[in-house]
């Protein structure tokens, strides 16, 4: 199973090829660079290393990768159960029982059992994926005791279950959430007879919601037109009993490709997002990517302009690239349409590679900095002319071949990874903000393998994820010396 | 000698002013610029409307302005051959590399007025009818109306570069030909034709016309608050423009001086 070792190494940085079944990394999240993942991190044995917890399994981490041997399949708790790392022990909810594991040796033990059916109304967990799945929290610890309360969302509101003595009682039903609107709004038909339907109103509630310390937010998004949003928080602390109103904040109207983040830790809600426009000054309807963020909810904006591709989306736009704690602005452009509509055309129909530029604003004094404190140029071979619409060039247009989420060398400042052949994955370190146009490392890939980012082992170095349809992902972990 | 070769210009000034075809460029330049006022409305509306400029300049300038220029330099030499007005010019007191030099004078001559006359048109045209108040974006001014004008300067003055690289290869096809004709189809044949396969074959850096454009892509993208940068780009720019003006003039005056002019 484990390949043999796949090393190119070009300096300091090398990679270890190991398939790993079951791990899928489908992409970033878009305003912070973190890796979405079918997997969550634990240390369950107990070594100090990080394992993997699937949704059905667990991988221990042995002697830097994770060997078929060390792969265990859970307690069997049902499908419904819900699962949780805690502080090396692994809880399971299933309908009716809440069950803490613990592994010892070559097996699971229970080590307690409650007995707390789940409220009738929790929505069964998500199939596999990487949404969250049957691995979406529900234990939080809001007293800080170190014993994890159990949290449950309905639509009435959200249960909390403290541990009372032997057992998990209802501490709580905190009626937090917003209320339910009729979302559709179908006109009843009178005729034709037969498309007569009588029709129910459907109720809709959507809010995020997030749990700190001892502390819940509420993020409620509102319509305000068809266009425009608004954003509501709301922060409540739990006092053992029911949830009080800390504050609420509402943000301005802001267009709704907005969406709300955490761009610092200011306190202030941060929005941010990206809109296509289309550009004015040339005889091609050419678009122009835009993306926006505000560090003060919505009163001011910073914006970056970027010729772009129609439907082109960056993988990632904002991520902290320096390691400061700020998110810093990323974006990326396209060098198809250089030179004016005459050449735009002959690079179209003839010219089977494209430029591309990323470029990194740094986040400083209150906002972003007016010029990029990076700028990485690529030249990306895309097989055939761009007019011929192939898979590179559908792949491009995804934003699918740039990644600047990763940290391969481990040094707190992000790294680049472009894939500029059909079968080469290039890695770029960036030191110091400084980018050299010659990889630091290559990689040779399947010609029809996708390539994710996410640090797999937890080591402080990101690792490459290929993803192929009907084969085992491969991750390639990244480590400080050659072979 | 240059003395001799300021004389030969006045003389081809002269004779350009006494042709139709001269004020027919810079005619249809400014026709080119008012006809894209339907598809490109300037007003009084509180938005800035150096976007007009933008896209104006780059029809007027480098797709119809280039071509009229091509016209008229590959007919510069090859249209006195064809003649046979070349005999009676070589009689003179004037070396054959004066002529071409007097000839390379009068085309760049005919790049600078065919590009004034866009470019003034164009930015006459959006002061007046419209407003230059520099580019704002997310509440920001982004450039100011001097770093925009500044900008336009200086991409009008680079913008000449691959255009002055046109008119030394217009007037080597020109050297080359017996008559205008063939020397305008082969002048923009081979532009068409390089253009075409310049990026397959991976020279497109090395070829001019690739630059035509360049210079006002930064002010276009300026325009629309996109970020932009003259490095590298107008290195490159200015290089391989004066690269291939410096060959093709050459080679116009090597393959000038090994002709023969027969009755």
């Amino acid at each position: 199973m484990i390949a043999a070792v796949l090393a190119i190494a070009l300096g300091a940085l090398a990679f270890d090829a190991r398939e790993l079944p079951g791990i899928e990394v489908t992409g970033v999240r878009p305003l912070s660079g973190k890796a979405i993942t079918n997997y969550s991190h634990a240390d369950l044995d107990g070594d100090g290393l990080t394992d993997i917890l699937l949704d059905d399994a667990i991988l221990f981490q042995r002697q830097g990768g994770y060997p078929a041997a060390s792969r265990y399949a859970l307690p069997d708790a049902g499908d419904a159960a819900r699962l949780q790392a805690w502080n090396g022990d692994l809880y399971l909810w299933s309908e009716s029982l809440l069950s803490r594991y613990r592994w010892h040796e070559r097996g699971w033990e229970r080590v307690v059992a409650y007995a707390l059916p789940r409220p009738e109304t929790d929505p069964l967990p998500a199939a596999s994926g990487a949404t969250g799945g049957r691995r979406q929290a529900f234990l939080h610890d809001f007293d800080g005791d170190g014993t994890p309360e159990v949290f449950s969302v309905t639509p009435e509101g959200v249960h909390v279950f403290a541990r009372h003595g032997a057992g998990y009682n209802e501490a709580g039903l905190l009626n937090i959430l917003p209320g339910r609107r009729i979302t559709s709004d179908a006109v009843p038909r009178l005729w034709l007879p037969e498309a007569r339907r009588l029709s129910f109103p459907v109720l809709k509630m959507a809010c995020r919601l997030v749990m700190e310390g001892d502390g819940i937010t509420v993020l409620l998004r509102e319509a305000v037109d068809s266009e425009t949003v608004r954003y509501g928080r709301t922060r409540y602390r739990w006092d053992g009993e029911q949830a009080v109103a800390r504050g609420t904040e509402t943000t301005q109207a802001v267009a709704s490709y907005l969406h709300p983040c955490r761009l610092n830790d200011d306190g202030m809600l941060d929005l941010a997002g990206g809109c296509e426009k289309t550009s004015e000054t040339t005889m091609l309807p050419l678009p122009v990517y835009e993306t926006w963020a505000s560090l003060d909810g919505g009163k001011t904006f910073h914006v970056r302009r970027s010729a772009s591709i129609p439907g082109f989306r960056p993988r990632c736009a904002f991520v902290d690239f320096d390691g400061d704690g700020q998110a810093d602005m990323i974006t990326e452009e396209t060098g198809l349409f250089e030179g004016g509509a005459r050449e735009a055309m002959s690079r179209l129909l003839t010219l089977p590679e494209v430029g591309h530029t990323v470029r990194v604003f740094r986040q400083q004094d209150g906002g972003f900095a007016r010029q990029p404190a990076l700028r990485a140029v690529f030249v990306i071979r895309l097989e055939s002319p761009a007019a011929a619409q192939g898979d590179m060039f559908s792949r491009y247009r995804a934003g699918k071949l740039v990644d600047v989420s990763g940290d391969f060398d481990g040094d707190g400042s992000r790294d680049l990874v472009v894939q500029d052949r059909i079968d080469r994955l290039s890695v770029h370190l960036v030191r110091d903000w400084i980018f050299r146009s010659t990889p630091d490392a290559v990689l040779s890939i399947d010609r029809a393998a996708q390539f994710a980012v996410a640090d797999v082992n937890d080591d402080g170095r990101s690792d490459i994820v290929l993803h192929e349809e009907g084969k085992m992902s491969r991750v390639y972990f990244s480590r400080e010396e050659g072979p | 000698m240059m003395g001799r070769v300021l004389t030969a210009y006045g003389v081809e000034v002269t004779k350009a002013l006494r042709q139709r075809f001269t004020a027919l460029g810079p005619a249809l330049v400014i026709l080119a610029v008012l006809g894209a006022l339907p598809v490109h409305p300037v007003a009084r509306d509180g938005v800035s409307d150096y976007a007009f400029v933008a896209y104006v300049i780059p029809v007027a300038l480098n797709s119809l302005g280039l071509l009229l220029l091509l016209v008229y330099c590959a007919g510069l030499v090859s249209g006195e051959v064809a003649d046979g007005s070349i005999r009676q010019t070589l009689v003179r007191p004037i070396l054959r590399h004066e002529y071409i030099l007097a000839k390379l004078l009068l085309g760049m001559s005919y790049a600078v007025l065919l590009t004034l006359t866009a470019v003034i048109t164009a930015w006459g045209i959006a002061y007046i009818f419209g407003e230059m108040r520099g580019v704002s974006f997310g509440g920001d001014l982004v450039f100011a109306d001097n770093e925009m004008l500044a900008t336009g300067a200086l991409a009008t003055l680079a913008g000449l570069a691959p255009q002055f690289a046109a008119v030394a290869f217009a007037i080597m096809v020109s050297t080359f030909t017996r008559n205008g004709a063939t020397a305008t189809g082969v002048t923009v044949g081979l532009w068409v034709l390089v253009d075409l396969v310049k990026y397959p074959l991976g020279m497109a850096p090395f070829v001019f016309t690739t630059y035509l454009e360049m210079p006002w892509q930064v002010f276009s993208n300026r325009c629309e608050a996109v970020d932009a940068y003259w490095q590298p780009m107008l290195y490159y720019c200015l290089a391989c423009s004066g690269g291939t003006f410096l060959v093709c003039s050459l080679v116009a005056i090597v393959v000038f001086h090994r002709r023969n002019f027969p009755a």
